[in-house]
């Protein structure tokens, strides 16, 4: 898989933006997400996540 | 009614009065929807079998999968720890989960039992390989993505071969659809960078910024806060600077760079799969949804335009 590397990333951005957009959004994504590691992406975290599929006898 | 995959442990865990097994099938929570037993009953499904042909794989990459977890902890000096012992006692439970993994899978019908335990196997072997690349550190970010490759894909695939194997598919459409483990690895391992960083509590890749690739880029990349967030970080153990650190973070173009990479191994890892010939796409494809489902929300949330400018 060809990537983009963190520089040639950075350069494309550095014309543009506002990232404050995009902590706003992170944090309300977290809050939304639940109180687990504080974070977004909480729910992949497979120790937290109740299972969805099955359930412990 | 489904068998719980966490099952195998609890079965062992009452027959030995084993305590420290029984809190790990209690809080390892089963099928997890991102985890690897989840898939194996997915790829299992999508090639045409029932779940219960998919039960040997699942549970025993349940048991392959917090063994994972318990040495990961221990390399990463992770303080919240599983299980109640200490580091060598934990390793010592690994160990015992990676030979009931193997006691799983000779369950499955004989014709199976080989390339199940061969890519069981494999996936521990290649695991624990990418473990100790990562302990070594990344020297640059090249090898960080040697190392991400190497980590966190192999169970993946694994469990992608063994569910769609355990469903009846042949040996060539099992590995075809094996290889989406390795984008899909990546996925996760990078979602997993942005939460350790982004979490509120102190993670230890703050120690390590060389080996989070949101650290590194806000380490590397030429913005205005660069020598700001160089001080910080060796101050991360206070709140107050972490905070900062991660709102400079976000500020660098870090965040953007992650999610930017998650789309993309979203994306191929849906178009590796609908390019196998399988029964049904649909329960592997939902998977994959669901575990790119925070970066398509965050993108939602922000357009996407605005998040990739020139990259889109």
């Amino acid at each position: 898989m060809s990537r983009v590397s963190i520089q040639q990333f950075r350069s494309t951005l550095a014309s543009h933006s506002d990232q404050g957009a995009l902590v706003g959004a992170y944090r309300e994504l977290s809050r939304r997400s639940g109180p687990a590691r504080g974070a977004l992406f909480a729910g992949w975290i497979p120790w937290q996540d109740p299972p969805v599929s099955a359930t412990p006898a | 009614m489904r068998r719980y995959v966490g099952d195998a442990l609890r079965r062992r865990a009452d027959e030995y009065g084993w305590d420290a097994l029984r809190v790990l099938a209690g809080m390892a929570g089963g099928i997890s929807p991102a985890g690897p037993s989840e898939l194996a009953l997915r790829a299992c499904r999508a090639a045409g079998g029932s779940d219960e042909a998919a039960y040997p794989a699942a549970a025993a990459l349940h048991a392959l999968h917090a063994a994972i977890h318990l040495v990961d902890d221990i390399i990463d000096g992770e303080e919240r720890s599983i299980v109640e012992l200490p580091p060598g006692l934990r390793a010592n439970l690994a160990l015992a989960l990676q030979c009931i993994a193997v006691e799983e899978l000779a369950a499955a019908p004989p014709e199976l039992r080989a390339p199940l335990m061969l890519a069981a196997a494999a996936a521990g072997r290649e695991t624990s390989r990418g473990q100790e690349l990562d302990a070594a550190g990344a020297a640059d970010e090249e090898a960080y993505w040697r190392i991400v490759e190497a980590k966190t894909p192999p169970l993946f695939t694994a469990a992608l071969r063994m569910g769609a194997l355990s469903g009846g598919a042949a040996a060539a459409t099992a590995d075809a659809l094996a290889a989406a483990g390795v984008p899909l690895g990546v996925l996760v391992q990078l979602g997993d960078d942005l939460g350790d960083v982004m979490g509120e509590a102190l993670h230890p890749d703050w120690e390590r910024p060389g080996d989070n690739v949101a650290l590194r880029f806000a380490l590397e990349a030429d913005h205005p806060e660069r020598e700001r967030f160089h001080a910080l970080v060796p101050l991360a153990a206070d709140p107050a600077a972490r905070a900062e650190a991660r709102e400079i973070l976000v500020r660098s173009g870090a965040f953007s760079f992650c999610v930017h990479h998650m789309r993309l191994a979203a994306d191929e890892a849906r178009r590796t799969v609908r390019a196998v010939p399988l029964l049904d796409h649909a329960p592997v494809l939902e998977l994959i949804d669901h575990i790119a489902a925070p970066v398509a929300e965050l993108l939602a949330e922000v357009g996407v335009d605005e998040l990739e400018p020139a990259l889109a």
